[in-house]
């Protein structure tokens, strides 16, 4: 065989490995930086959850006056900013999110938090996976067949989990447009959007951002369909731009609903079996196959 | 795609076997790539390095808008094109005896092969880089002509014409080698 006339299969063949020094290096260091960046993340949130706790029982006063004041002219007309929609989410204590990719009516993942059950639920595809904080279990239950299996959350990582089930759902990137330079968030037309949700009122929040992967400037926007009369984001819609680029690409999109803890209880029950959610011996490891 | 959507929702939570997981499935990929490019074995270990601290580093804020395997690979060409532009990289030989293996396993094919390797290991180094980026990528990396156009913010028929170009290149490179 002569290497100039087999080219792409010879190129195809090259393949390298990384010393077992190299990987312990490279996975000690990388496991250093998640760390840190996991403690920047806390720190972050630290003056921001003081502000709420404050901020949550003024929004219980002014919720009431909001629920008077929509009974009597029926629909909102007050502008509503970013940091509404975030607090506002803080309160929420069911939520279903459904992510699309634009010309695909699969979603490409459903996601079920119950702050009132203490719990996240996974749908990817036919397989479901379950963190169950109270029990400190992740349950996964494949596709494949009817089987579950059981991973015990340890120490860090059930605290962490812990912490993000408490968190806005990832729905809003930051809660204040002060925070990032250049961002705006402007109220639309029904006109001026492709999509139909009723009874919403359309905003735009736009920002620029460094794209790691790209190692570009990239512009970002998300498009929130906000209900008119409880101010919860419906649908989100999510668009970019390179520099070198003048429209932006509608990425993806996310349907936003807020089941009762009753029909995520269900459904849980549903998937993994009767059982699911009831407080568990600690011994317990899940049907794992033979 | 989706199984990557879990694994960096983990990540994001700090779950360390996430990180160590993505690490093993694409840690050789990676490297191949890296060490192809830059014809230095050392180097791309420190790429490869750099690219996991930074994409460790920065789990928390990550968004995700293409596969896992395409993001890391780009992380991988941007590093490597820095290196290009900082005009740091010194080019040491590929070690021929430690590293380069085969996906055959028969004692006889395998050390022609190895042999081969290095002389298109050696070839690859002497063609311009968006050459070898676009050989590379497409046949390393399993990326298709137009994820790499749209990675180098190129049309496809450039991509496809440095992906000709520097078969071309390769071939002439290699008969006036093996004469």
């Amino acid at each position: 065989m002569n290497s100039a006339d087999n080219i792409e299969r010879t190129i195809g063949q090259l393949h390298l490995t990384t010393r077992t020094e190299t990987d312990k290096r490279i996975l000690d260091d990388a496991f250093d930086a998640l760390e840190k960046s996991a403690q920047e993340q806390s720190h972050r949130s630290v003056r921001p959850k003081i502000l709420r706790i404050r901020i949550v029982e003024l929004a219980a006063v002014a919720a009431a006056v909001f629920v008077i004041f929509a009974l009597f002219f029926n629909t909102s007309t007050t502008d509503v900013g970013l940091s509404d929609i975030y607090q506002i989410l803080g309160s929420v204590e069911n939520i279903c999110i459904t992510t699309y990719e634009p010309a695909s009516n699969e979603p490409m993942q459903i996601e079920w938090v119950s702050q009132a059950l203490n719990i996240d639920m996974f749908q990817i595809g036919r397989q479901f996976i379950l963190w169950d904080i109270p029990n400190k279990v992740k349950l996964t239950k494949y596709a494949s067949s009817d089987l579950v299996r059981a991973q015990i959350l340890t120490g860090d990582m059930f605290s962490k989990v812990k912490q993000a089930v408490l968190k806005r759902f990832g729905l809003v990137p930051f809660s204040n447009l002060s925070d990032i330079s250049g961002a705006r968030w402007t109220h639309l037309e029904d006109s001026e959007t492709q999509a139909d949700v009723s009874g919403s009122k359309i905003y735009d929040l736009t920002w620029q951002g460094k794209d790691a992967a790209l190692d570009a400037i990239k512009s970002y926007r998300r498009r929130f369909f906000v209900d008119k009369r409880t101010n919860l984001p419906q649908r989100i819609e999510l668009y970019g731009k390179l520099k070198s680029e003048t429209e932006y690409k509608f990425e993806t999109f996310t349907v936003v609903t807020y089941p009762s803890e009753d029909q995520i209880r269900t459904l849980i029950q549903n998937e993994f079996g009767p059982a699911a959610l009831q407080p568990r011996d600690p011994g317990y490891i899940g049907t794992q196959p033979n | 795609m989706l199984e990557d959507k879990r694994l960096i929702w983990e990540l994001k939570q700090g779950n360390k076997d996430a990180l160590r997981q993505i690490y093993l499935e694409y840690k050789d990929t990676l490297l191949t790539i890296a060490a192809s490019l830059l014809h230095d074995t050392n180097a791309a270990e420190d790429v490869l390095h750099d690219v996991f601290v930074s994409f460790a580093g920065s789990a928390g804020k990550l968004e995700l808008r293409v596969s896992l395997r395409s993001y890391l690979i780009t992380s991988v060409v941007n590093r490597v094109r820095d290196r290009f532009r900082k005009k740091k990289h010194h080019t040491v030989e590929l070690d021929k005896a430690g590293q380069i293996k085969s996906d055959l396993n028969r004692p006889e094919q395998s050390a022609v092969l190895t042999e081969q390797l290095q002389l298109m290991a050696d070839a690859l180094s002497q063609i311009p880089l968006e050459q070898r980026e676009t050989i590379i990528l497409h046949l390393n990396g399993g990326m298709k002509f137009k994820e790499i156009a749209e990675m180098q913010h190129i049309p496809m028929n450039t991509v496809q014409g440095r992906y000709r170009y520097g078969l071309d290149k390769l071939r002439t490179i290699l008969r006036g080698e093996s004469k």
